[in-house]
């Protein structure tokens, strides 16, 4: 969706530390722009759930700034920032009914009671949920309380709405519905986003943006495709989908080309990722489903040797692992098209991919 | 199960177990209850010894009333018609005669003397006097020789209280434990200078919805520090919630004794910090009481509304701070509600261990704060009156179950929550 160039949401220079040692959040700088989805994606511990919290205001930055529009959030107490928020277990209260709980946030705002109403009344009809405004939160299953969650977190019609891994506690099936259920009401209500997970496949089917976080910093911050394609660094090219990582010295840097030579002297050639500097360490990137194990065409590829160890069906895909010298447990998806010819498992084989497949990334983090 | 059985699950039907396995079932599930009661059997037993039958006999007393029937069959049996307003007849005066006679001889005639007296102040001398003098008379008519022994005698009023009395079962104890008694025209409010018991049981719930405000008040707060804290820490506090709960009774109650004293602790710093010039009086008045039974039962409060506290994340304040709740707000419209039961709980347990109590008020209490289990005690110990130490006992049962079914009816005793 096109995004709006104004950014809603400018975090500058933001750090945050408990003991005045160890830093959860170094220096941190983005910004969000209005509309749009941006997701906050790394392991545990990374600091997403931080920056959140700094944003909601539960938070205090220990340096740097906030900014929301044109207001600075640093003092700014959390109840007079204007911020929806969807928390993992929703948080419902548990002695007020549906409606109540929608009507919260409205009735701390002084609305009069038939606008509140009113108000509740789009809300629910908006979830679906037009006729369960009576029942207490415990009366309702797992996704419907999410709906209501939301529903409550955007009725007073907020800029921003942050939800901290909303569907953490759900079953698969609910969880795909409920992701295209949350896309659908940002498309509607055109509210800006900003989404925690662990779950890099939510991450990235639902945003505009993502940003992986790890060690307290942002590795990169960019739309799905480029973080797949793209990989920033290895730690981003690991924790993004699957990979293949080769380490070894970048020998040559020509025209956006790197060539890395493996201790056993092989060298293999792709696009260079930023910060990579010839006699240094870095790593090949390379995606399982872009390997060939046919004899490659003409075209400029590199190759690599190995032995079959394993074969592994997966219905729609094969993924075959091989032990090769310089990398242990290199695995090749083949999807499962009527003419592959596999090889067998202990033969071996020979297999290569393009250039423009793989990339040379730094080992180093940001 | 047989392979018939197999098949039908097979095909989806709704499977219908075989009587066998039903009454197999059956007999398992008997064993099961067998088993359950047989470990719960020696506890009930000790129970209904120690417990059970103890306090029903004493609620029974409230309304026996066996003495002056044992002591006087014959006449009981006289009386049984007399209906007066003219004197009983003269049969009745001779079965009193001997009677009394035989009473004295068996010595059951002190207790029926005692029971009457509990009507009519002076009683108990006037049969005494009376089993004294008829031993000297023999001759003559039995009602001339009463008259002669007290002119009571020729009262139809005496005559009717003995009636009372004979009777197996008797109101007189329920209705003057509520400072009533029956008049000669139904239940008559006794004088206010003799009604004791009502106001009694007024103060009873006083004192006790007293205590319970200030236990919550104070209880409260410290509940809710002790949930929101780091759990290391909130252990370390809770240790000071823990020890006075496991501390007796009487030690606290003596260790607040020495403290209220006039030159007690308390009264020291005080004075000495130039707070008051003179000691102040807390101890045998209301304050003493006060201070005491908050102090005995706080820990109550505290852990009934720290088991529910525990129990409520901190996500829905966050929450409703969120929403663009005022924190005090959001305290009040989300945190506290969520926390009845918990002051249901401490509450009713406050109040109903407070309706009882006895000790604490007995030794910091003065002239005005008896409560009701001390005039059951006095009645008991003192008096002798167990009749009516039993009505009041009734009474009070009658009150914490009131009590219960209030609390059952606002919080609901399947919220209860005790750890």
């Amino acid at each position: 969706m096109p995004l709006s160039s104004s950014p809603l949401v400018t975090f500058s220079h933001v750090a945050k530390t408990y003991d005045g040692a160890i830093y959860v959040i170094r220096d941190l700088n983005f910004e969000i722009s209005d509309g749009e989805f941006l997701s906050l994606l790394g392991p545990s511990g990374s600091g997403k759930t931080t920056t959140l919290m700094m944003l909601a205001g539960f938070e205090a930055p220990s340096g740097g700034t906030i900014r929301l529009g044109d207001r600075t959030l640093n003092e700014l107490p959390p109840h007079k920032r204007d911020i929806g928020m969807v928390f993992q277990n929703y948080a419902l209260f548990p002695h007020m009914t549906v409606a109540e709980n929608i009507a919260f946030p409205l009735s701390v705002r002084g609305l009069s009671k038939p606008e509140q109403r009113e108000r509740v009344s789009r809300a629910l009809d908006m979830i679906e949920l037009g006729r369960l405004g009576d029942r207490k939160p415990g009366q309702l299953s797992g996704g419907q309380q999410q709906r209501v969650a939301l529903a409550r977190a955007l009725v007073f019609e907020p800029r921003l709405v942050l939800m901290d891994e909303p569907l953490g506690a759900l079953d698969k099936a609910l969880r795909e519905t409920m992701q295209y259920e949350i896309k659908r009401l940002h498309h509607r209500l055109g509210v800006t986003v900003v989404y925690v997970t662990h779950d890099q496949g939510e991450a990235l089917t639902m945003s505009d943006r993502v940003a992986v976080f790890h060690g307290g910093a942002i590795q990169q911050i960019a739309p799905p495709s480029e973080l797949y394609e793209d990989p920033a660094n290895a730690f981003v090219a690991d924790f993004i989908g699957e990979n293949n990582g080769i380490e070894g010295e970048v020998e040559r840097l020509d025209t956006g080309y790197a060539t890395l030579r493996m201790p056993g002297g092989r060298t293999f050639r792709g696009k260079a990722g930023g910060d990579l500097k010839a006699g240094e360490t870095a790593m090949l990137a390379l995606r399982p489903e872009r390997v060939s194990v046919d004899n490659g065409s003409s075209e400029a590829r590199n190759q690599l040797s190995g032995t079959v160890e394993e074969i592994i069906y997966c219905g729609d895909h094969r993924r075959i692992y091989i032990a090769t010298e310089s990398a242990r447990n290199f695995i090749i998806k083949v999807p499962n098209t009527q003419h592959t010819v596999l090889p067998a498992s202990g033969e071996s084989v020979r297999v290569n991919w393009r250039y423009d497949d793989c990339k040379i990334v730094s080992a180093a983090q940001a | 199960m047989s392979m018939g059985t197999a098949n039908g699950m097979a095909a989806g039907t709704v499977e219908i177990a075989p009587a066998a396995n039903v009454s197999a079932y059956r007999a398992s599930r008997r064993r099961e209850s067998v088993r359950s009661l047989a470990l719960a059997l020696p506890l009930l037993l000790f129970l209904l010894a120690t417990f059970i039958y103890p306090i029903g006999s004493l609620l029974l007393r409230s309304v026996q009333s066996g003495e002056v029937a044992a002591a006087l069959p014959q006449v009981a049996a006289a009386l049984q018609d007399w209906r007066g307003p003219d004197l009983p007849a003269p049969a009745a005066f001779e079965a009193m005669a001997q009677d009394i006679a035989s009473a004295q001889a068996d010595g059951t005639l002190v207790s029926a003397a005692r029971r009457l007296n509990n009507y009519e102040p002076g009683f108990r001398s006037l049969i005494l006097k009376t089993a004294r003098r008829l031993q000297d008379l023999s001759a003559g008519s039995a009602a001339q020789a009463f008259a002669d022994i007290d002119k009571r005698w020729s009262e139809v009023e005496t005559w009717r209280l003995i009636q009372r009395a004979a009777a197996p079962l008797t109101p007189d104890y329920l209705l003057s434990a509520v400072d009533l008694t029956v008049g000669p025209n139904g239940f008559t409010a006794l004088p206010a200078d003799q009604q004791i018991y009502q106001s009694a049981f007024a103060r009873t719930f006083l004192i006790s919805g007293s205590v319970t405000l200030l236990c919550l008040v104070l209880g409260y707060p410290v509940a809710y520090l002790l949930a929101t804290l780091p759990t290391r820490q909130s252990n370390r506090l809770m240790i000071f919630v823990i020890v006075p709960f496991w501390t007796s009774l009487l030690v606290r109650t003596t260790a607040w004794y020495v403290l209220l004293q006039p030159n007690g602790v308390v009264n020291s710093l005080l004075m000495a910090s130039g707070l008051t010039d003179a000691p102040l009086s807390l101890m045998f008045n209301r304050i003493g009481v006060l201070i005491g039974m908050t102090h005995v039962l706080l820990p109550f409060m505290i852990l009934a509304n720290y088991a529910v506290m525990r129990g409520i994340s901190p996500s829905y304040q966050r929450a409703a701070v969120s929403l663009g709740a005022h924190p005090a707000v959001a305290f009040l419209r989300v945190y506290v509600p969520q926390t009845l039961p918990g002051i249901g709980t401490g509450a009713f347990l406050v109040f109903v261990l407070a309706l009882g109590y006895y000790i604490t008020p007995a030794l910091l209490g003065g002239g005005g704060d008896e409560m009701i289990s001390q005039l059951i005690a006095f009645q008991m110990e003192r008096q002798l009156n167990w009749g009516l130490a039993g009505a009041l006992s009734v009474y009070l049962v009658l009150l914490t179950l009131a009590a219960y079914f209030a609390f059952n009816h606002f919080v609901g005793v399947d919220k209860l929550r005790l750890g």
